[in-house]
């Protein structure tokens, strides 16, 4: 999953970059509202903010964003930990908030907790009949029994499994799999695809010709 | 005496109970004098009034009926050759007096009688006219009881109107009082007494200026302590995260750079705090009274080129000090010149652009010792908050603690300095303005 980080702190910002990238997520950083500005965000899952930026207060930024429709979830970070704070952070349209300094996979885990409720569902799972899909613990399970995936292959059916029976092109889970610096291999989604069908039978991912893959309804 | 009030009843109720005191006794001591002086005139009157009567010496003897002050006075008339001519009724038998003429005291049947004797040698008898003194005694002292009483009862109730007289003079007082021990301990906020008497409200006055003194100063402890609080949790977070990644790192590349990150994190952190403890010396230093000792100015500068030299020609930008005026001395604490100028040149070989860094200097209707860099200086928009405390130039995302400029002011303020920047031709300019009266030359 792609997430923007704005952060100016340049060891924390390669931190949670290298510390998210353990846990599964491409993170795209930046350091001043000014670049964050010029990033689309509608392609980014979700977005970690830091407040205390040094052009000014990420708190903007989000208004900005808010009022400008954008629904991307938001994980606010800040240094100044007081209560009025991550009031005005959450009013603003903050989804989390995380005091400085925090646990890595606490972040991650609020990540995956507010990307969760953004696309609708509650529990951290993903059941569909005898496919069983861990996020916290990046597992998948096909009757109990658990199959190893790569980290590109679970991006790719945690993706569809978000919202089975619903089509995504190729290049969506292109943006879904890759960060701005990585090379992206022409055929590597219909890799993934192939070689996640050979774990988990043919007939769990369609595929729609000319528009992309979908999860079988079960 | 702990309490104020009863210090001032004891003292009022004293003085007035001494002068209230004398006048009494002057009062009785001078009754009683004129009641017996009344009593002994009345003797002689009485004398010479039954003198004047119509007795012979060798008249039989009279006994009048006793009158209603025979228990106090008796009269006898004697013959000049001693018989008994005449008495009042209940007068003793035997003679009151010795029988000369005048004043006399004398026991007479277990009583003491004041006597007057008169002696009319015409008609040849001796009147003896006495007092009971048993009487006159009782007479005087009732007479004083009569006086006292009131005495008395006026003195219990003047003890009573001085206390609530007291009392109501201390209340302004008594209201402050009030109002301190209703304060909660930590409350800085002013008293809010009215009305004030005069004699208090410099007291109050005083007070209220030390507790506003005592806010402000808690105040900026607590804004300080809370930013540095603050500015100490990014380069926390960043240690945590990278110390959890180096953790949990398989790759060997990626655990080796998340070391070096913490390695120049600790540096950074180090720095920041080092400023801090900085930025606390040089304000703790402006409540000390001001600096009687000079420092010397070629001092200070051959100083900071040697702390700096090694950054310098790192960077390849020499330190060049244009500055003429070797025999200047300034009245600052030499460490804190150091400090400020040191910081300057600092911030000019890290954000001044390129070329040299100048430290000049330049004595005018002030002393100006500037640090000229070629870069571009601070930001017109940022002029006005640089000067805060962790407040960073714009776009500034790397190096600084924000907390240099605010050294270098608190540094120079209590040697009355002024920190000023000019954009010139040559360049960006950090200028220390010292008062003249604070500069010695030679």
């Amino acid at each position: 999953m792609r997430i923007l980080l704005v952060e100016d702190d340049e060891v924390l910002r390669d931190g949670i970059v290298a510390g998210l990238g353990l846990d599964g997520f491409d993170v795209d950083p930046v350091a001043t509202l000014a670049e964050a500005r010029a990033v689309a965000t509608g392609d980014h899952a979700g977005i970690v903010l830091d407040i205390g930026l040094p052009d000014g207060s990420g708190l903007d930024l989000l208004a900005e964003w808010r009022r400008a429709g954008s629904t991307t979830p938001v994980l606010l970070l800040t240094a100044r930990n007081l209560i009025s704070d991550r009031v005005d952070g959450l009013d603003r349209g903050a989804d989390d908030y995380l005091g400085k300094p925090f646990d890595l996979s606490e972040l991650a885990a609020r990540l995956r907790a507010i990307l969760r409720r953004a696309s609708g569902r509650a529990s951290g799972d993903l059941t569909l009949g005898a496919l069983t899909i861990s996020e916290a613990r990046r597992s998948v399970a096909l009757n109990g029994a658990e199959i190893a995936v790569s980290r590109r292959e679970f991006a790719i059916l945690h993706a569809l499994a978000e919202q089975p029976g619903r089509v995504l092109s190729r290049s969506q889970l292109e943006d879904r799999i890759y960060g701005w610096q990585e090379e992206i291999e022409s055929n590597a989604v219909e890799v993934h695809i192939h070689k996640l069908r050979a774990k988990l039978g043919r007939e769990r991912i369609e595929t729609v010709r000319g528009e992309g893959y979908r999860m079988a309804a079960s | 005496m702990r309490s104020l009030r009863l210090r001032l009843f004891a003292l009022v109720a004293g003085v007035t109970m001494l002068v209230w005191a004398g006048a009494a006794a002057w009062t009785a001591f001078s009754t009683r004098a004129e009641v017996e002086r009344v009593l002994d005139r009345r003797l002689v009157e009485a004398a010479r009034m039954v003198a004047a009567l119509d007795v012979g010496a060798n008249g039989a003897a009279r006994q009048p009926e006793p009158g209603p002050y025979s228990r106090q006075l008796s009269c006898q008339i004697w013959s000049l050759d001693g018989a008994l001519v005449g008495q009042s009724a209940g007068a003793p038998g035997r003679p009151l007096a010795s029988g000369a003429q005048g004043f006399s005291e004398r026991e007479v049947g277990g009583q003491w009688w004041r006597v007057y004797t008169h002696v009319d040698l015409v008609r040849g008898i001796r009147v003896m006219v006495g007092d009971n003194l048993e009487v006159r005694r009782n007479l005087v002292r009732d007479l004083m009881l009569g006086l006292l009483l009131p005495a008395a009862v006026g003195v219990a109730a003047l003890a009573l109107l001085l206390w609530l007289g007291v009392r109501g003079g201390l209340a302004p007082l008594a209201r402050i009082t009030r109002a301190l021990d209703a304060r909660s301990p930590g409350s800085l906020e002013p008293l809010a007494v009215q009305p004030v008497p005069e004699e208090l409200a410099p007291l109050v006055r005083a007070m209220d200026a030390l507790f506003a003194r005592l806010d402000r100063a808690r105040r900026a402890e607590r804004d300080f302590v809370a930013n540095a609080a603050h500015e100490l949790q990014t380069p926390l977070a960043g240690l945590k995260t990278q110390a959890e990644v180096a953790r949990r790192a398989t790759d060997p590349a990626m655990r080796h750079n998340a070391l070096e990150r913490i390695e120049s994190s600790v540096d950074r952190t180090s720095r920041l705090v080092r400023q801090l403890l900085e930025l606390a010396r040089q304000e703790g230093r402006e409540s000390e009274p001001n600096p009687a000792r000079f420092a010397s100015l070629s001092d200070a500068v051959a100083e900071v080129e040697r702390e700096y030299g090694s950054l310098a020609a790192a960077s390849a930008r020499p330190i060049q000090t244009c500055c003429a005026r070797h025999d200047v001395a300034i009245a600052i604490d030499r460490e804190a010149l150091v400090l400020a100028l040191g910081n300057l040149v600092a911030n000019a070989l890290q954000h001044g652009g390129r070329g040299p860094v100048r430290i000049e200097c330049a004595l005018g209707e002030d002393f100006v010792l500037s640090v000229v860099d070629g870069g571009e200086g601070i930001a017109e928009e940022d002029m006005a908050r640089i000067r805060r405390r962790f407040e960073r130039g714009r776009g500034v995302t790397s190096g600084g603690t924000g907390l240099g400029l605010s050294i270098v002011d608190a540094a120079i303020t209590p040697a009355g300095g002024v920190l000023e920047f000019r954009r010139g031709a040559s360049g960006f300019a950090c200028m220390l303005r010292f008062p003249l009266d604070r500069v010695r030359c030679g």
